[in-house]
């Protein structure tokens, strides 16, 4: 049995690589939540007075977050409204919706839901079958665009003043890589603590409490304090470039513990010696269609969803392309 | 001695010499530690912990979801 290096008492069940520390479940837990305590007074992310709406999808990472914000408001004095995105993925959001509705009445919380059904008009399950129709995309790609619209609307239309995600120290790794190497620098420069554009109408400023805590102290957060949590695999899920991304972190991180971190760290240090450079960057408009800032005409959403709208149209129309040139 | 070992519902016997740890499990199965927890009988164990004879282990991949 390893002894716990901070207490000195009891048996360590985790083991932390990269501060080379071993932690019974007690220390575990404060450890996590101070973590999460201290990136709110670094970044100063939630402040007195705040309307703080909390993205919660059922999973470890939103399950730890709403857990660990309801002891953060209670200092800081902020109110918290938790809200879920059903994207209409049966056997899939139906499971863990019932889990986060769990955590809540354990924490006394209303949960405010909205579908993806009733905002764009499509469900994640028609969305897959129309999109062969179209220009085929990953899930994901439309998923990603729908959901950050959908939580952004339901935050807006609750009146919060923030909206809280649950991503993680992998998360963050993973994006700063991906728009590394995708040299995306104006996504690159936006990127950070606060998340999109953070003074806009119709915006409401993302915060990203759980960024200095990896996937998997979440989910031992979750573990170790018995919350409801829902654990699978989404089956629209597919190899994508932030999945191997994703691989590559965790293979790194094993041999080398702190690299996740240390890739934050060094991002953040790039974006303060960068930010004294302007960064051009397109003009911001409002979306013609919904009004959400955008920077093109149309916002991604409304774009995608006309597009599978018009699945059917196109679908005749090319049929009867290669019916007259058959003739 | 077996310890049993689980994983994503599926359950197998594993041969190990005495004194290995859970670690020792993870890696001979090639399993980063990094993408999941690790369960000793039930429990959330540290990894170092050394096994004993017809221990149950569980490997709960948390790589997905969110």
């Amino acid at each position: 049995m390893v002894t716990c290096t901070k207490c000195k008492k009891r048996n360590a069940v985790v083991d932390l690589g990269y501060t080379g520390s071993d932690l019974c479940s007690p220390c575990f837990i404060a450890y996590f939540e101070h973590r999460v305590f201290k990136t709110n007074r670094e970044f100063k992310l939630i402040q007195h007075g705040d309307k703080l709406g909390v993205g919660v999808s059922g999973g470890k990472d939103s399950a730890a977050l709403l857990f660990v914000l309801t002891k953060l408001t209670k200092h800081v004095g902020a109110q918290l409204i938790p809200i879920l995105i059903d994207e209409g993925i049966a056997g899939y959001r139906d499971k863990a919706a019932e889990k986060a509705q769990a955590l809540c009445d354990k924490l006394g919380l209303r949960l405010h839901r909205l579908s993806y059904k009733k905002v764009f008009g499509i469900s994640m399950d028609e969305t897959v079958k129309k999109r062969d129709k179209v220009k085929w995309r990953g899930a994901c790609s439309y998923c990603g665009v729908f959901r950050k619209h959908a939580l952004n609307k339901a935050a807006f239309d609750l009146g919060c003043d923030k909206l809280a995600i649950g991503h993680n120290a992998d998360d963050m790794a993973q994006t700063i890589l991906m728009n590394f190497l995708k040299s995306e620098p104006a996504r690159f420069m936006r990127f950070g603590a606060f998340s999109g554009i953070t003074e806009r109408d119709k915006f409401v400023m993302r915060i990203k409490p759980l960024m200095y805590v990896t996937e998997r102290e979440c989910a031992i957060y979750c573990t170790l304090r018995d919350l409801p949590f829902h654990l699978q695999e989404c089956p629209y899920s597919s190899d994508s470039f932030r999945g191997e991304l994703k691989d590559f972190l965790n293979s790194v991180e094993e041999k080398h513990p702190g690299s996740k971190f240390n890739i934050i760290k060094s991002f953040l240090s790039l974006k303060e010696l960068m930010v004294a450079t302007p960064v051009s960057e397109k003009e911001l408009k409002h979306c013609a269609k919904c009004g959400t800032p955008c920077s093109g005409e149309n916002c991604k959403a409304c774009l995608l969803t006309e597009e599978l709208k018009n699945a059917d149209g196109r679908v005749a129309e090319t049929k009867q392309i290669t019916k007259n040139k058959k003739k | 001695m077996k310890v049993i070992f689980s994983l994503d519902g599926k359950t197998k016997e594993v041969e190990t010499k005495t004194g290995a740890t859970l670690a020792d499990i993870l890696k001979a199965e090639k399993i980063n530690l990094q993408t999941g927890l690790i369960k000793l009988n039930g429990k959330l164990t540290h990894p170092s912990t050394e096994l004993k004879d017809g221990d149950t282990l569980e490997f709960v991949n948390i790589i997905y979801g969110g």
